[in-house]
């Protein structure tokens, strides 16, 4: 009981401080996608990021093999569905 | 509480990603779009520029690559960055890659972004030439 009354008191000390004064830091997460969809709006280029997995293309395997030394292992980060260019789509892989 | 393991196992996600250009483009002559860019350099490290482009690939889509002359030009601001840049052609679509990049390199790149829009274009003209509709 009385390791409770020395916490409280030592909470009070540090509010007395000003500590309480300070604004809350936010943080904010956002998927590899939704980063590089704002950098791609900001350039000028009409996107809009998928959710992760919602896509076909994001089942299907990334490399057809024919060229050497392609990898086997890696992890989909996210697809961003582009308007109005002839690329259809950008995805980005992590590599395993 | 134990000691770290001195040599961990180089398993899991690493810190390289790769950002992938895709069209899609459903036809059965796909595997002809086959091809991949290898710069002619000049110079060692940090003289070292890029003189001129070569596209090899499996059937005559290289060829029309070879003779675009602005985008030769914008290959050569991007490779040296990028290292060679791929044309990977599966069943329902084509993808255009560079290298792998660091997570500290890891940004939208312009450049490699029209380079990949002028490349779809070109996929695109080709299969409208063999009558397929991208």
């Amino acid at each position: 009981m009385a390791s409770i009354s020395y916490i409280l008191v030592e909470h009070k000390k540090v509010e007395e401080h000003g500590h309480g004064d300070i604004e809350p830091v936010v943080v904010r997460k956002s998927n590899l996608n939704s980063q590089l969809a704002n950098q791609m709006e900001k350039a000028g280029i009409p996107c809009q990021p998928l959710e992760i997995g919602s896509h076909a293309l994001e089942q299907s395997p990334p490399y057809s093999h024919m060229f050497a030394l392609t990898s086997r292992f890696t992890t989909n980060k996210g697809i961003i569905k582009v308007r109005g260019r002839n690329v259809d789509f950008v995805q980005i892989l992590q590599r395993n | 509480m134990g000691k770290p393991d001195p040599a961990p196992l180089p398993y899991g996600s690493l810190q390289y990603y790769q950002v992938h250009y895709i069209v899609e483009a459903e036809s059965d002559d796909n595997h002809n779009l086959l091809a991949h860019c290898v710069p002619i350099t000049k110079g060692r490290l940090g003289n070292k520029r890029v003189i001129g482009v070569k596209w090899v690939g499996a059937g005559k889509f290289s060829e029309r690559l070879q003779a675009d002359t602005k985008l030769t030009d914008m290959l050569k601001e991007v490779l040296l960055g990028q290292g060679e840049i791929r044309i990977d052609p599966q069943d329902t679509h084509v993808r255009i890659y560079g290298k792998w990049l660091h997570e500290d390199k890891l940004a939208f790149n312009e450049t490699m972004f029209e380079i990949a829009d002028r490349i779809a274009t070109h996929i695109k003209q080709k299969l409208a030439d063999m009558g397929v509709k991208a």
